[in-house]
């Protein structure tokens, strides 16, 4: 542990795509990922409409709230839109808020997992190499 | 239209490959090396699994 909780950590990363990572102090992956998640959902709900988040089709709907804020805000917008968008445009805005969705709760454990303490997919720094030859002892000897 | 279908597709692979580069690394240089290589990678996935799929079609009309 690190002095922040798990459960705030993913709470926070849920409401906003980024913000369990800033939590942590962690603000470049923070930011990125803030960026290419609500970036991507935002594309989502411009190509497909507002009717794109909407509890008309609550299996998508479902899935689409683990965006968390972002998915309110497209769903508060309402749906009062005209119906000439197509279906093809639809089905990709669709897509295009989905993949963030679900890549937020992937993120949000992330940052859970952080705040436990572990660190997920880590690049592990390497040991730092023994003197092996005598001359090298003797030089660290003579500093 | 192949290209048209491709190009919806890419932003996502930029999504994905971003945010992959984000939780295994910390320093924003590396995410950035990180991110484009994850994307090319899943782009040549993309292509070659496609490229399978579509030989596979023609084996079986055939």
């Amino acid at each position: 542990m690190n002095g922040r909780h798990p459960l705030v950590a993913w709470t926070l990363g849920w409401i906003l795509p980024g913000a369990g990572h800033f939590y942590l102090g962690q603000r470049a992956r923070g930011g990125v990922l803030c960026g290419a998640l609500v970036g991507c959902f935002a594309a989502g709900v411009l190509l497909g409409g507002r009717g794109t988040v909407s509890a008309a089709h609550p299996e998508y709907f479902a899935l689409q709230c683990g965006a968390g804020a972002p998915a309110g805000l497209a769903w508060a917008a309402g749906t009062d839109e005209p119906s000439d968008i197509a279906v093809a445009r639809r089905d990709l805005g669709m897509l295009y808020t989905l993949v963030p969705a679900l890549l937020n709760l992937v993120a949000a454990m992330d940052a859970a997992a952080r705040a436990a303490g572990a660190n997920p997919g880590g690049v592990p720094v390497p040991a730092a190499p023994e003197p092996s030859s005598a001359i090298e002892r003797k030089d660290e000897e003579e500093a | 239209m192949i290209l048209h279908r491709f190009l919806e597709f890419l932003p996502l692979a930029l999504v994905l490959g971003a945010s992959l580069a984000a939780l295994r690394h910390e320093r924003l240089d590396a995410i950035q090396h990180a991110a484009v290589r994850n994307t090319v990678r899943i782009v040549i996935t993309l292509v070659l699994g496609c490229l399978a799929l579509q030989c596979l079609l023609w084996a079986v009309q055939d």
